[in-house]
């Protein structure tokens, strides 16, 4: 019998499918993957649109946008975000895969 | 017997003929309560999208195959998402693993995972790995579960998987197996070659899924082996859709049978290819089917009386379809498959414990 | 034709023959039972559910009969049965009404995903809504049971239908559950009250089911917007605080309360922010029933 590889419809990104609703400074995080909730400052669910934009092209912006918008240093923002990034894998709105 | 509406259903699903439903007058409440009873509901649903009248039927009735709908799609996320949260811990410690039953169907997109709802998931390690891979899931939020010792025993030297796991936080039972069939009854079962012909998944290296026709070999082993037939109507459809599916070819046939010799499940195979043709109507040819009757080892019980318990085992447990002697065929349906799997010094300490407990309304492992 | 139609002979033999069928809010139901106190039940506490005949459709069948066997003299125990299926474990026989109500709740929730179903209280003034969402303790039956009779109607004590369809919620009103010290408050709150048999010790305490007249409840065919959501908080001796929600905090607490959040997904999420966008949220805490009712007022005609 030949060998078939099972179609990759499963892989989805999931930062693509994420749903994001902002209310003032909070934003409420949707996974349809995982079914979860997430309830974020604005300010970080931003970031996390930009990392998962990041992830498809310029990993740089989350980093430009700290800078820019938060009056924060280049240290300061790359340790923001990556401490960002690593709680977001934990729970599951980036995939841990793609390290 | 009397004819049961939801049997007739899935039979005329099978010839292609539900589009001739008239859907003003037929009996969907009687469907609903069938096959909701079955836990077929959701693959019902499923049928009567496909043939596209789904939208025509009352919107009462239509109301509850929407639900079901709903459910099988919930279902099936919480499944992939388990599979996922499995990969990223075995993958950790580079233990491969094969996807089994629904996760399976579910991950590789088959015709059994239409519309079916699982809530357990089934994996397979290879033996080696086996308590790596325990101890990885354990450490990863997956809690041994709190079986009395009598039953850590009993799986232990006897099963075919350890006690079932279960997630801290979401509750999914997690089935982690080293092979597809108790070494207690098949004490050299090849299960390394359930490897050699598994399907990898793109992307995702060390995962895999059982090839086609272990797939069905598995399905039918699992049904008629472990003498459950309490969704017995469910698990016969899940044989006929994917036979239906991957077998239909002269040569797939042959192999078919080829490979439930070289596995040794030349007996669950003839038993699923005959009750899914007799009941479901599956095309089997009648040649295969000879073939799988003369290539299985002779059973204890003659035909006859088997098939007389298997036809009104297959009975969905709803008042509707009231069967005489259903209780009693699939209590001694139980015992022979636990006759077949078991040395009789084991069979009888083990049936007196779990025959009584299932007498007693409790569930049996 | 109304269940109050129907004599007690009647009512009797349908539920002890093949099933009474009827409506409570938008399903259709077909109960037996050969158990005489929830005969009464329904005779009490559902008399303006339309009776159905025998070509309606019946969205659950369901009974609810003395456990059979031996164990049954030694210790007689009622099992609830949704078509065969028994999801729950059987109960004291004398907790057979409770079962039953019980039993119907998880009927709905774990069916009908044609609605998000939100464990709330939902009462309406003036085509205005009030969620009152709560956990066991916050209060919530006891207030929505006050509110009915001070000008509210009721839509449910115990689940907001959300409809997937329209966004709007849909009453199913049924006889209010009120645990413990509220059944007293409440009869010293309205002497007009009426009540169903008292179910004494069961898993949540003692039970009685207050009736609700019709013109007290929202004719079950009609839809409202939810315009307040509060949360109740029942604290005793404490200030009356009310306390704006933020809208994320209230999705949240919102999803937390939907049965079957999971079953929508991502329907689900868009429903409950659309619902939220529409809402005034309030965290509301009380020490008293009057004090409750003084708060509830004031929330629900402040200008915004």
């Amino acid at each position: 019998m030949p060998l078939r590889v099972i179609a990759s419809t499963q892989q989805k990104n999931i930062p693509s499918l994420l749903v994001f609703r902002f209310w003032g400074e909070e934003c409420v995080v949707y996974n349809p993957l995982s079914g979860d909730t997430h309830l974020l400052p604005a300010l970080h669910a931003e970031i996390l649109q930009l990392i998962t934009e990041g992830i498809r092209g310029d990993s740089d912006r989350p980093i430009d946008h700290l800078m820019a918008e938060y009056a924060m240093s280049y240290e300061e923002a790359v340790e923001f975000s990556s401490a960002l990034y690593k709680n977001y894998k934990s729970l599951g709105l980036v995939d841990p895969s793609w390290n | 017997m009397k004819p049961v509406l939801l049997i007739e259903f899935l039979r005329s699903r099978g010839a292609g003929e539900l589009t001739k439903i008239d859907t003003q007058s037929y009996p969907w409440e009687l469907l609903i309560r069938q096959s909701r009873r079955a836990n077929l509901i959701s693959r019902v649903a499923l049928f009567l999208r496909e043939a596209g009248i789904l939208d025509d039927i009352p919107t009462q009735p239509r109301q509850h195959y929407v639900n079901a709908l709903c459910i099988a799609k919930a279902n099936a996320r919480a499944i992939n998402w388990e599979v996922r949260d499995l990969y990223q811990i075995l993958r950790g410690q580079n233990i491969d693993f094969i996807l089994l039953k629904g996760s399976a169907y579910i991950w590789s997109e088959n015709s059994a995972a239409r519309g079916r709802l699982f809530s357990d998931v089934d994996i397979m390690v290879r033996k080696p790995s086996l308590e790596d891979a325990e101890r990885v899931l354990v450490h990863s939020g997956w809690m041994g579960s709190t079986l009395n010792s009598y039953d850590q025993r009993y799986y232990r030297q006897w099963m075919h998987e350890i006690p079932p796991l279960q997630h801290l936080k979401r509750q999914t039972t997690l089935d982690l197996h080293h092979s597809i069939i108790p070494p207690v009854s098949y004490p050299d079962f090849p299960a390394e070659k359930l490897w050699q012909l598994a399907i990898p998944a793109e992307d995702m290296p060390g995962l895999f899924v059982l090839s086609h026709i272990d797939m069905v070999l598995h399905s039918a082993t699992h049904l008629f082996h472990e003498g459950e037939f309490d969704q017995g109507l469910r698990d016969l459809s899940d044989l006929d859709l994917m036979i239906r599916e991957y077998i239909l070819d002269s040569v797939l046939w042959e192999e078919l049978l080829a490979r439930a010799v070289e596995l040794g499940l030349e007996l669950p195979l003839y038993y699923a290819l005959n009750y899914t043709q007799k009941i479901l109507d599956t095309p089997v040819p009648e040649q295969i089917l000879q073939k799988a009757a003369q290539q299985r080892s002779r059973s204890h019980l003659p035909d006859r009386l088997l098939d007389s318990l298997f036809l009104v085992a297959f009975v969905p447990d709803h008042e509707t379809c009231r069967v005489r002697g259903r209780r009693v065929a699939r209590f001694l349906l139980f015992i022979r498959s636990h006759w077949i799997k078991m040395p009789w010094y084991l069979l009888f300490p083990h049936l007196i414990r779990k025959g009584w407990l299932r007498l007693q309304g409790e569930n049996s492992h | 034709m109304l269940i109050s139609d129907l004599d007690r002979n009647a009512l009797k033999a349908h539920l002890s023959g093949q099933g009474l069928r009827f409506r409570t809010g938008p399903f259709g139901v077909s109960l037996r039972t050969s158990i005489p106190a929830i005969a009464c039940h329904i005779e009490k506490l559902y008399p303006h559910s339309e009776a159905l005949d025998n070509d309606a459709f019946i969205d659950f069948h369901i009974t609810t009969n003395p456990v059979s066997g031996l164990r049954r003299r030694l210790k007689p125990q009622v099992v609830f049965s949704f078509d065969g299926y028994k999801p729950f474990k059987p109960l004291p026989l004398a907790q057979a009404t409770a079962a039953f109500e019980w039993g119907l709740n998880w009927c709905i929730a774990s069916i009908s995903h044609q609605y998000l179903i939100i464990h709330s209280a939902v009462v309406e003034k003036d085509g205005l809504g009030l969620m009152l969402p709560g956990s066991p303790g916050s209060g919530k039956s006891t207030l929505c049971a006050a509110l009915t009779h001070s000008g509210w109607r009721l839509l449910s004590d115990e689940m907001a239908l959300l409809s997937v369809t329209d966004g709007m919620i849909y009453p199913v009103p049924r006889p209010v559950s009120l645990k413990n010290q509220s059944i007293q408050i409440i009869k010293a709150f309205a002497a007009e009250a009426q009540f169903g048999d008292r179910v004494a010790g069961t898993t949540k305490g003692d039970i009685e089911h207050m009736y609700v007249p019709e013109e007290n409840a929202l004719q079950a065919s009609m839809g409202i917007h939810a315009k307040y959501l509060v949360f109740p908080h029942y604290q005793s001796g404490c200030e009356t605080e009310v306390a704006p929600l933020s809208k994320g905090r209230a999705s949240m607490s919102l999803i937390e309360n939907a049965f079957n959040f999971n079953i929508l997904g991502h329907q689900g999420f868009e429903m409950i922010s659309d619902l939220v966008g529409s809402l005034e949220c309030h965290d509301f805490t009380y020490p008293d029933l009057q004090q409750a009712l003084d708060g509830i007022e004031q929330i629900t005609s402040a200008k915004p």
